[in-house]
């Protein structure tokens, strides 16, 4: 399956929109460079529910993946875009 | 919630496990005379297949006192990775009762490992407080990660209340609450938000329980 960073990217704000419809405005917006933590608020169980869903969109596993080893929206999407090839 | 695995009566993996329960049973039994207070008629109903058991944590020795509270299962505990680079460590890898997990880093595997677990039919005891509470006995925040775990496992939810006796007279108490369905809470695929509230839920929910345990 091929599937470009950007898709990668547009899926991933929706799950994110899916998950916190407050923060709509600012997910919609959202760019690889953006950090999960600082930027977006995100806790480790908002991490750890974003996976989930990512997994069960994308077919994948995120096998042995520390909260920590994601900093940025970019790192998922690298994670994802490798898994996928 | 979905029909779960039943857990196998025995098996050589649980003997070192069901050994040492049952060589620490008696001696306890006597010492802390565990007294077992049910909330209602369905929390007194024994527990069958796959089911998250929390509790508060008041010390070191909580996982033994919330065997009580579930007797008739073998539990599974989730505790920190540094536990078992402990001294007791290698006892506990040999009773195979623990899920260690890096709290610093949680990670995937360990959440695949609690929910499979659970999938497997077993009871899996966590402290959603994360550590040992600051001694005040007061209960310290929960973290949300339980609701995950029993939404993703789709095993209940079973709030369970420690009283430690204050004095080597007095009696632990054991309050048992009914379980709790979390996908019946937030119906469905559950926002931030909701996973949020849920885990403010529970923690009211394991508040009210110190009450049963004064009365």
């Amino acid at each position: 399956m091929s599937v470009s960073r950007n898709e990668i990217l547009e899926k991933l704000k929706e799950i994110l929109v899916s998950a916190d419809e407050n923060g709509r405005e600012k997910l919609s917006a959202v760019t690889e460079s953006a950090n999960l933590y600082t930027d977006l608020g995100l806790g480790s169980v908002n991490m750890l529910y974003m996976i989930i869903a990512t997994e069960e969109v994308f077919g994948i596993r995120f096998d042995d993946v520390g909260m920590n080893d994601f900093q940025t929206v970019g790192d998922v999407v690298s994670y994802i875009e490798g898994r996928l090839s | 919630m979905n029909k779960q695995n039943k857990a196998r009566l025995f098996s050589l993996r649980n003997l070192p496990m069901d050994v040492i329960r049952l060589l620490a049973a008696p001696p306890g039994l006597v010492w802390l005379r565990p007294k077992l207070i049910y909330t209602s008629k369905a929390a007194k109903k024994r527990i069958r297949g796959g089911a998250l058991l929390i509790s508060n944590h008041t010390g070191f020795i909580d996982p033994v006192y919330t065997m009580y509270a579930v007797w008739y299962r073998r539990q599974y505990f989730v505790c920190h990775q540094v536990l078992m680079e402990t001294k007791g460590g290698p006892l506990l890898r040999l009773a195979g009762c623990c899920i260690p997990i890096d709290a610093n880093n949680f990670s995937m595997g360990s959440f695949r490992k609690i929910t499979d677990t659970l999938k497997e039919g077993k009871v899996v005891t966590l402290f959603p407080e994360g550590h040992i509470n600051d001694g005040s006995g007061k209960m310290q925040e929960f973290k949300s990660g339980m609701a995950l775990i029993s939404m993703q496992s789709k095993c209940p939810i079973v709030p369970v209340f420690l009283k430690p006796p204050k004095h080597w007279y007095n009696r632990l108490r054991v309050v048992i609450d009914e379980p709790v369905d979390v996908t019946q809470l937030c119906g469905g695929v559950p926002a931030f938000s909701q996973i949020n509230e849920i885990t403010k839920q529970l923690q009211q929910r394991e508040a009210l329980l110190e009450q049963f345990a004064d009365k």
